[in-house]
């Protein structure tokens, strides 16, 4: 666990949240608390603490981001992902609170108030991510347990609609010749040995029609807003209509089509969770980049007339 | 033969082993957008040095105040800026930023004593914006401080001053809480005046008084002048004089307007009491109008109150009264009366000067023994008249026992308060009595007044916090104290003690100074 040790999804995400909470009301509140209060000044950036939580704020900044190259160097071991990870979300989290006081609980210039709203953006998009990190694998292992590699499928997708293609194909047509020195030989030896298709006329004709209005689009994912299938209800309604219409010897193909459709309803679950499990780096990956970059800029800018 | 499901897994892949080679979309957006925001991150690096107005104008924390808005995109118009070099050589003095960022060049356009001279800390009252905090928009006063700005040494004064000791009031937190008494209420006045007959209509000396002035018996007793100056409302003539503030007070709201004839009119009959001045010399052009003029007596009591030597006769010569002028000393007044005495006894008529130098007499006559008097009774009639004017100076002017002769000059009270500023014109809403106390009907004569000022409580009755038991109107320190001319409050804003030292062209003004490119 990256965050207390709680197994429960909601245990860990109440963790991460009163982590959060706290280092922020600790490290920022009691310092503004106290300021409102007069027991001391108000922060200001241009103080020597100011200066100093300013510097150690950049450094956590620059760690953070320290993230990126060590992924592309992985191969080099340098220190344990897990710890790595670990030391990159509770520093993240500690860092909220050294900015806050370093700017003085304020915006200041334009280009400070950029940065600093592009901070506040990636410390919320981490615990953000964090967050949907603890909630959507547990999610994904109960709800879909045909995952597959969530960047393929699409192209898996492909290959059970041609599989379907095949399967009706071997129902509504002779089957051909078979190679007797194929390993399936025997199989296709009772296959042959029939020398007609096993499902004709207007069952055939449904099936086909199924096949090419329903089942391919659904499989290779054209208008699958729209499909039929996209319900496990409907689904089971309409291949269980089939499984009535076509004959018994077809029950082992209609159950396997069955199979695919069911699969790529759970990979369209899967693409939507993957989209919330990893879419939220797109905000806080360029978000950090710029940030860090006018940090420096900010900085150096400090420097030069602070 | 069944299908193993992991054979199912791997057939799904057939012929795409390589497909983590290939970005997937989500992928290929997150670095599109990586690259996005490296390449925005660069474009305002591009900006910072090919537009370095423009990139100045975003690390300013706000803009700059009007006075200062020509500097909103030259940082080194005002600020110091430091080099690479200096920072590298001690870098420690990154945490002095505080210091730095103050660390301003404000005395090119401007120039001014310290405000507190004696302070121990004088490093912070030297650099201008501890109190002076710019960039906080256009409308900003760079004058109105937080409180906390100046409790931070008059909350406690004397450990904060070079010698440990204030003559001030050592505790001040706040205007509405602790402000001490205002000292000029303990100022002796110099002359016995007594608001409370002038503003008593007639001008009586109680209720059996019946000898009350009226315009009509001013005309017959002062001229024609003082009868029109102290016209009654209604016009009629045997109307008992009522004497306002105005009628002595004025503001220095300059010469009035040429179309306001009223005005105009009453400006000339003072004018007429100065024989020769001119109208600028009596009231120059002015028109912030905070402060009301000091009283001049030619201007405001001698219509009523001419002084006079008493007449008087010498031998056979009657000598009449004649006008002494105000505002001399008693050596200065004997000159002036013996040259007037001496004018009036030369006269042929003087028998002391009626020498027979005809013809059968001698071309070496004996001087006249008359003639030999003539200089005594000079002496003795100015030491007279000089008795006579001195008691007149004396109604009014207070001298103590140890002053024999001179009368005192009274101070210029013009400005009561040395070190805070009034208008009297943001107050103008308000009656004269409602802070100056003191013209009711009860008056003591031939006493000074005490200042009739309300004092602090009277103000703090509209400035202070609602809370607090006021109305809530500004009660900040600033609002009435003004700096750098603490020592010299009169000297005001045009004090020469606030020119710069190398003032600049306009040029040099807006490029932020003479140094700057």
């Amino acid at each position: 666990m990256l965050l207390g040790k709680s197994r429960s999804v909601r245990g860990r995400i109440a963790a991460i949240l009163a982590a959060a909470t706290a280092i922020a009301a600790i490290g920022a509140g009691v310092p503004w608390l106290g300021a409102k209060l007069r027991l001391w000044g108000w922060p200001e950036p241009s103080s020597w603490y100011g200066v100093l939580l300013g510097l150690v704020g950049g450094a956590i900044v620059l760690f953070e981001m320290a993230l990126w190259p060590r992924k592309w160097l992985r191969r080099l071991r340098l220190v344990p992902t897990k710890v790595w990870m670990r030391l990159h979300i509770w520093f993240g989290l500690i860092c909220l609170p050294v900015i806050l006081v370093h700017a003085g609980f304020g915006l200041g210039g334009l280009l400070s108030a950029f940065t600093l709203i592009l901070f506040l953006l990636v410390t919320a998009s981490g615990i953000w991510g964090l967050v949907i990190q603890q909630m959507l694998p547990e999610k994904l292992l109960a709800e879909v347990p045909g995952e597959t590699v969530a960047s393929q499928i699409e192209f898996v997708a492909d290959v059970h609609a041609a599989e379907a293609m095949r399967l009706v194909d071997s129902l509504t047509t002779a089957p051909p010749e078979y190679d007797a020195f194929d390993p399936r030989a025997a199989q296709l030896q009772k296959v042959a040995a029939r020398g007609e298709p096993l499902v004709t006329g207007n069952p055939a004709l449904e099936l086909m029609r199924f096949r090419d209005t329903v089942l391919v689009p659904f499989l290779r994912g054209d208008g699958k807003r729209k499909s039929p299938l996209r319900t496990r209800t409907e689904s089971q309604r309409r291949f269980t209509l089939l499984r009535d219409t076509l004959p018994e010897s077809a029950a082992v193909v209609v159950r396997r089509l069955e199979e695919l459709a069911d699969l790529r309803r759970q990979w369209e679950f899967q693409s939507r969770l993957n989209l919330w499990l990893h879419g939220w780096l797109i905000l806080h990956l360029p978000l950090s980049i710029a940030m860090t970059g006018f940090m420096v800029i900010h900085a150096v800018r400090a420097l030069k007339y602070w | 033969m069944a299908r193993s499901s992991s054979r199912d897994v791997v057939d799904r892949f057939a012929g795409n082993r390589g497909y983590f080679h290939r970005a997937e979309p989500l992928r290929r957006w997150k670095n599109l957008a990586a690259i996005g925001a490296a390449f925005l991150t660069l474009g305002w690096l591009v900006v910072e040095f090919v537009l370095p107005g423009r990139a100045a104008n975003a690390h300013s924390h706000g803009e700059l105040a009007n006075p200062h808005a020509a500097f909103d995109s030259d940082c080194q118009a005002c600020h110091k800026g430091h080099s690479a070099g200096e920072f590298f050589s001690n870098p420690l003095s990154a945490f002095g930023a505080r210091s730095r960022w103050r660390d301003l060049t404000c005395v090119k356009c401007h120039a001014g004593p310290s405000h507190h001279e004696n302070a121990k800390d004088q490093s912070f009252h030297n650099q201008c914006s501890n109190c002076h905090h710019d960039h906080n928009g256009r409308n900003f006063s760079l004058v109105k401080m937080d409180d906390s700005h100046c409790t931070k040494c008059h909350e406690n004064l004397a450990p904060t001053h070079a010698t440990g000791n204030t003559r001030f009031a050592n505790t001040i937190t706040s205007f509405a809480t602790d402000h001490p008494e205002f000292r000029s209420l303990k100022i002796e006045r110099g002359l016995k005046f007594s608001h409370g007959l002038h503003m008593t209509p007639g001008l009586v000396y109680g209720a059996n008084d019946q000898n009350k002035w009226t315009p009509e018996s001013l005309g017959q007793q002062f001229g024609s002048d003082a009868r029109d100056r102290f016209a009654s409302a209604t016009g009629d003539p045997n109307d008992p004089v009522q004497l306002n503030c105005n009628s002595c007070h004025v503001l220095d709201s300059g010469r009035p307007a040429p179309q306001d004839t009223e005005a105009n009119r009453l400006f000339d009959l003072k004018l007429k009491t100065i024989p020769g001045a001119s109208r600028n010399s009596i009231l120059p052009s002015r028109s912030s109008g905070e402060y009301y003029q000091p009283v001049n007596f030619d201007v405001a009591c001698k219509v009523c109150h001419p002084i006079r030597s008493p007449s008087t006769a010498s031998g056979g010569v009657a000598i009449k009264d004649f006008n002494i002028p105000h505002r001399r000393q008693t050596n200065a007044l004997r000159q002036v009366i013996r040259g007037e005495l001496a004018n009036r006894l030369a006269s042929d008529k003087n028998p002391l000067l009626a020498a027979p130098l005809g013809p059968g007499g001698r071309l070496d006559p004996a001087m006249n023994p008359e003639l030999g008097t003539f200089g005594k009774e000079l002496d003795r009639l100015t030491e007279a008249s000089l008795q006579a004017v001195g008691v007149a100076c004396g109604k009014c002017h207070h001298s103590p026992a140890a002053v024999k002769t001179d009368v005192l000059p009274l101070p210029d009270k013009s400005i009561w308060f040395e070190h805070a500023s009034f208008n009297h014109v943001s107050h103008r809403g308000l009656t004269c009595a409602a802070c100056h106390p003191g013209t009711e009907a009860s008056f003591s004569l031939n006493e000074r007044e005490p200042p009739l000022i309300a004092g602090v409580k009277s103000c703090q009755t509209c400035h202070a916090p609602a809370n607090a038991g006021g109305a809530g109107i500004r009660h900040s320190c600033v609002d009435c104290h003004k700096y750098h001319n603490g020592d010299r409050p009169r000297q005001g804003l045009g004090s020469p003690r606030r020119d710069p030292k190398d003032p600049l062209s306009v040029d040099q003004f807006l490029r932020g100074g003479k140094d700057q490119p």
